[in-house]
């Protein structure tokens, strides 16, 4: 027998719960993956840089798909930090600390969502 | 002219949550057959075996970027004619501008609401055979 869309609808939201949990407990792996790359970054590690880039878009993306809008404004902007960086170019202090604090305010935010939805 | 029935899509992302909610939201109705791919050389194979109505793509993905697949979609005989819908976060209108330039049919701003995402790639479709 198919489901009705009513039933469709329910299984969707429960599924898009359980992604909701599994973004939160990724999120806090790839936010300490952030710091460590930040570090290398710092060192002249291109390649850490990007990395950055890609859990800063992907928790942009995901994030706000899922219900994590203020995250993922805030990673979007972490992005966009990267984005504005001249090709090829690395991070100096000033644009290192920028990075740091989203890290930071992403720290904080997440640790909200988490509470808020019970992970 | 009424739009033909949209049968069959196929959606490339490389971020597998969004390929899952993509595929929960467009089978809500139960009228879509709707098929993933991670990306990269291996989208273009699955898009040339399956031949989906429509393809959505991703823009930024690693390797093989949305507009890359679109553009040797376009340069393939046997593939240039299936429409395109790019998703992305970067949907200003000058990068609309940009993918509708590509022959994109039209783009879905990520993030998106999943329970309004059917009516939205509908939309679309119509629109394009208006």
């Amino acid at each position: 027998m198919n489901d009705t869309r009513e039933q469709k609808l329910a299984a969707a939201r429960a599924r898009m719960a359980e992604l909701a949990a599994k973004f939160i407990e990724r999120t806090q792996r790839d936010l300490g993956t952030m710091r460590a790359d930040l570090a290398k970054a710092g060192a002249g590690d291109a390649g850490a840089l990007a990395e950055i880039r890609h859990l800063a878009h992907r928790m942009a993306g995901t994030g706000a798909t899922l219900g994590f809008e203020a995250l993922g404004v805030r990673a979007a902007g972490t992005e966009a930090i990267i984005d504005a960086l001249p090709d090829g170019a690395l991070p100096d202090s000033r644009v290192i600390e920028r990075i740091a604090a989203d890290i930071g305010a992403l720290e904080t935010q997440l640790a909200a969502d988490a509470r808020r939805t019970g992970t | 002219m009424s739009a033909p029935a949209l049968r069959s899509v196929l959606y490339v992302d490389d971020d597998a949550d969004i390929r899952e909610i993509v595929q929960m939201s467009l089978s809500l109705d139960g009228q879509l057959d709707v098929n993933l791919s991670a990306g990269g050389e291996r989208a273009l194979l699955e898009i040339r075996d399956q031949r989906p109505d429509l393809v959505m793509l991703d823009v930024m993905m690693p390797g093989l970027d949305g507009p890359s697949i679109l553009a040797r979609m376009r340069a393939d005989e046997a593939l240039k004619h299936i429409p395109v819908i790019f998703m992305t976060a970067k949907a200003n209108p000058s990068e609309v501008a940009r993918f509708r330039g590509l022959s994109a049919i039209g783009v879905i701003a990520k993030p998106f609401d999943p329970m309004a995402l059917g009516s939205q790639v509908k939309a679309l479709w119509k629109s394009h055979h208006e």
